[in-house]
């Protein structure tokens, strides 16, 4: 009986219900939930996690490939693509059949030394990025004619606060959407007439030039795009909404769409690149000296225009990768290590989280306020040691997707694993050469000239 | 009673009678759930050791075991059965299955990590047992595993008390150890608040919130699930048994249980409803016709409406022999005697001290009362709920019947500034324990 009915006559209650019999009960609210408003409102995580790889980093090694060896390295953003959307699958699959964060996965079924050599490498690597997206917000600003000594404390503060107040959320959607400015890219690369067919061809097939340049670019086309912290970020923001196997479609979508979506801009930033600034160089090509160089491609398009467009999404990328950052890191290293967390504990409960969170900004809003800094020089050592942590990341995220007591039926089909593996070892491969370069370089040796 | 550490003995070497080395000790086998009655046994027992030698695991039993400490383990005999291991129900391997592991402090009513395990020797009679009596979660127990050396520190190092729990204020999840059955009986946590269970629910992964809820019985669960978010509670459903699932929507308030079932796949809510009491879910199914932002989709159908020409005793008299008690008895809703239609409101104090005993309802109500439509926006509902100050609000249809009302802490949600929403644990953060149980960000 629906209701406490205490009419006179019982038979009225019944009464009562029978219309509502009749008509064949609804059993779902009349609003579509798992439709496309379903998809949006789950829509998300995969979309931030890949435009924020887009930011100061990203685009200066973008416009680098292209303005260097013009269309020739198109055929690594396939690559980089798939491996970016293979990479973050894995993770929100992770996310979503276990309920919990990679961290804790790490912390769980490796051992406690492994963990915490990861945890640290992944604070020192993070703590790089930040710095990086704290130089991008004061170069995005610097277009608007507003010096770094006082972008970059107002942003450090901004981002302090927005986080600390839990309001991040509200203003997220902001940044994402500065973002699509940079689709301006696409309609400049088609603006700048390039040769249609060479652009398919270096796409499909891959053409190497054996040089140290050429290598660099390319581990820091895979550095900038396959992060460390991303894949702790989207698993972590599964685990948030409580995506579970049985909304899984929804999100894997949003995985696939964001990476596609990411990897697009990016490409058509180097083709945009590939058709201004590398011709104009004679076909020699030439590097860029910073982020906003990279502006110059979107001249036939938006003209005079082009670099506050430029300056806007660059804002945009950076405040969202600055956001996401020092948090997701802070969480995973406390939370791995079994420290209080959260921004609702006082400062009194949680010292290591708030300290670490706060260290993290002070520093890099320091480091970017520094007039007439060695930008490229300070994003050379960040890949080094984000190229470090991710075969590390790589082997650990497969290590777990492959373990049948905690994926059961979701482990890796062959096929994927294929890809999968082939890309850790791709990029290990790469990253050790790297790293041995690097390392060879400051002992005065150089190979690949 | 010293306490070593599960850290300190790992790895350490397995000495028989004559002190030599016959192996190295890869995990301590503990039986989980000791029998409920023998008496004060809350802390599970050593039932083995794992021991590994020449690249082969092998079992050791606790009774061969003559002596724990930091150097080793000695053994009485000296002759070894290498008995293979195999995993069995009932027991768990504290390295593998709790170590690092998250766990329950329910004094805390928080969501924690093992650092380290502290373990007892208690000397009977005849023998020596040793048993898991803490759960170590300071950070030091972190340096003193990942740092090398010596100086594992004793009891005495750990700086504050709270970093050491007693294993029998914490709780275990059974999920920890997937390899096998374990039976973890979940009684401490059950006797918090349903508040307090939810919040914990928010911080654990859905797996182990559904073992939780598995654990508890139909009235908390339905108690604690109306807590959370109806799309949290509707993956914790997705993790129980059917039937189970269903008993519990039965217990919950109808329009909690009706924002949890949209929630759910169409065919997992149809084949819920359909396991339901005919009676529970016919009330679900009425509100889930509902959007769940209009009035409708937020009131409840469990409210007493009764005719206006009945006297004030008798309507007391009809109250009392009720089935079931209404969780909202405040005020009761007057209709036209034979129909649906809402002719006034009267609260239950004038119904009870009203004199003489027989007046009609008609007399004890307020006719000119506040309603909403069932497709009036949720947050009209909300204000209008607060403006007036009213403990409910009835929601009419378009010919003016009585079709549930909203009460005010359906509508708290709506009217709490989200900031504050967000505040509430920190608020109440020096209430009962030493700890918050903070939710997560």
């Amino acid at each position: 009986m629906a209701d406490k009915i205490l009419n006179e006559d019982n038979s009225e209650a019944l009464e009562r219900l029978g219309p509502v019999a009749e008509e064949a009960p609804p059993v779902k609210r009349p609003r579509k939930r798992r439709g496309f408003l379903f998809y949006l409102s789950i829509l998300g995580p995969g979309l931030i996690a890949a435009n924020a790889g887009n930011d100061a980093g990203g685009i200066a090694t973008y416009s680098s490939m292209g303005s260097l060896f013009g269309f020739q390295m198109l055929w690594v953003m396939v690559i980089v693509g798939i491996g970016v959307g293979v990479v973050q699958e894995m993770c929100a699959r992770m996310g979503a059949k276990t309920g919990k964060g990679l961290s804790d996965l790490i912390r769980e079924n490796f051992s406690i030394r492994l963990t915490t050599f990861v945890m640290l490498a992944f604070l020192v690597a993070n703590g790089g990025v930040i710095v990086s997206e704290f130089i991008g917000i004061a170069a995005a600003m610097s277009i608007f004619g507003v010096p770094s000594w006082i972008s970059a404390p107002v942003a450090g503060v901004l981002v302090w606060f927005l986080i600390a107040r839990g309001s991040y959320a509200r203003v997220e959607k902001v940044f994402l959407a500065l973002t699509i400015t940079f689709f301006a890219y696409i309609i400049a690369a088609f603006m700048a007439k390039p040769n249609l067919g060479q652009v398919v061809t270096s796409t499909l097939v891959p053409s190497f030039q054996f040089n140290g340049l050429f290598l660099t670019t390319l581990i820091a086309a895979v550095g900038t795009t396959i992060s460390p912290y991303m894949q702790i970020y989207i698993q972590s923001a599964v685990v948030e909404r409580g995506v579970t196997m049985r909304d899984y479609k929804y999100q894997r979508l949003d995985v696939y769409v964001g990476s596609a979506f990411s990897i697009g801009i990016a490409y058509f930033i180097v083709v945009a690149t590939g058709a201004t600034i590398f011709p104009a160089t004679g076909g020699q090509g030439r590097p860029l000296d910073s982020a906003v160089d990279a502006a110059q491609a979107l001249t036939p398009f938006l003209g005079e225009f082009a670099k506050y467009i430029f300056g806007l999404g660059l804002l945009g990328a950076s405040f969202l990768a600055a956001g996401v950052l020092p948090l997701t890191t802070c969480y995973s290293v406390t939370e791995a290590l079994g420290l209080e967390n959260g921004v609702n504990k006082s400062l009194k409960e949680a010292p290591t989280f708030w300290g670490m969170f706060t260290f993290l900004i002070v520093t890099a809003v320091i480091i970017a306020m520094i007039p007439g800094l060695p930008v490229v020089n300070i994003l050379v050592v960040l890949y080094l040691v984000n190229g470090l942590i991710l075969p590390i990341i790589l082997f650990s995220i497969l290590k777990l997707i492959n373990d049948k007591e905690l994926m059961g039926k979701y482990t890796n089909s062959l096929f994927y694993n294929i890809l999968a593996y082939g890309l850790a070892g791709l990029v290990s491969f790469l990253s050790i050469s790297y790293v041995l370069i690097q390392i060879l370089g400051i002992f005065g040796l150089n190979i690949l000239g | 009673m010293a306490l070593l550490y599960y850290s300190t003995l790992a790895s350490k070497p397995v000495l028989d009678r004559h002190g030599e080395q016959v192996a190295i000790l890869k995990d301590l086998i503990v039986r989980i759930n000791p029998e409920a009655g023998k008496s004060e046994e809350k802390y599970p027992p050593l039932a083995g050791l794992l021991a590994q030698t020449n690249r082969r695991n092998f079992w050791i039993p606790a009774s061969q075991v003559e002596s724990f400490d930091e150097k080793g383990i000695k053994l009485y005999s000296a002759l070894l059965s290498l008995e293979r291991f195999e995993r069995r129900n009932g027991e768990i391997l504290l390295g593998k299955d709790v170590l690092d592991k998250q766990l329950v402090d329910v004094e805390g009513r928080r969501v924690i990590r093992v650092n380290d395990l502290a373990l007892a020797v208690r000397q009977l009679p005849h023998e020596q047992i040793l048993l898991l009596v803490g759960v170590d979660i300071s950070f030091q127990a972190i340096l003193r595993r990942v740092l090398p050396g010596p100086k594992a520190p004793g009891a005495r190092a750990i700086s504050r008390s709270q970093d050491l729990l007693d294993w029998a204020d914490v709780q275990y999840f059974a999920s920890s150890a997937p390899a096998v059955q374990l039976s973890v009986s979940h009684e401490r946590l059950a006797k918090l608040h349903p508040a307090d269970i939810a919040r914990l629910l928010d911080e654990l992964s859905y797996v182990q919130g559904a073992e939780i809820v598995n654990s508890l019985d139909d009235e908390t669960a339905a108690d604690t699930l109306e807590e959370m978010d109806p799309d949290d509670a509707a993956d914790i459903l997705e993790g129980l048994n059917e039937e189970r699932a269903a008993d519990i929507l039965e217990e919950m308030q109808p329009d909690d249980a009706a924002d949890v079932i949209a929630d759910l796949d169409e065919a997992k809510a149809q084949t819920l409803l359909e396991l339901m009491e005919d009676e529970e879910s016919e009330e679900v199914r009425e509100l889930l016709a509902y959007e769940e932002d209009s009035a409708g989709g937020m009131m409840t159908n469990d409210f007493l409406m009764l005719p206006q020409n009945l006297g004030a005793a008798e309507t007391l008299q009809r109250i009392r022999a009720l089935e079931e008690q209404p969780e909202f008895a405040d005020y009761i809703y007057v209709i036209e005697p034979g129909t649906e239609t809402l002719r006034g409101v009267a609260t239950l104090r004038d119904i009870v001290f009203c004199q003489p005993r027989s007046t009609p309802l008609s007399e004890l109500m307020i006719r000119d009362f506040v309603s909403v439509q069932t497709d009036s926006p949720a947050e009209e509902a909300a204000a209008v709920l607060s403006e007036y100050g009213f403990r409910a609000l009835p929601v009419l249809n378009k010919l003016g019947e009585i079709q549930g009302i909203i009460t005010f802490d359906d509508a708290l949600d709506l009217i709490l500034p989200e900031d504050l929403r967000r505040r509430i644990p920190k608020i109440f953060r020096f209430h009962g324990n030493h700890s918050s149980v903070g939710t997560r960000n």
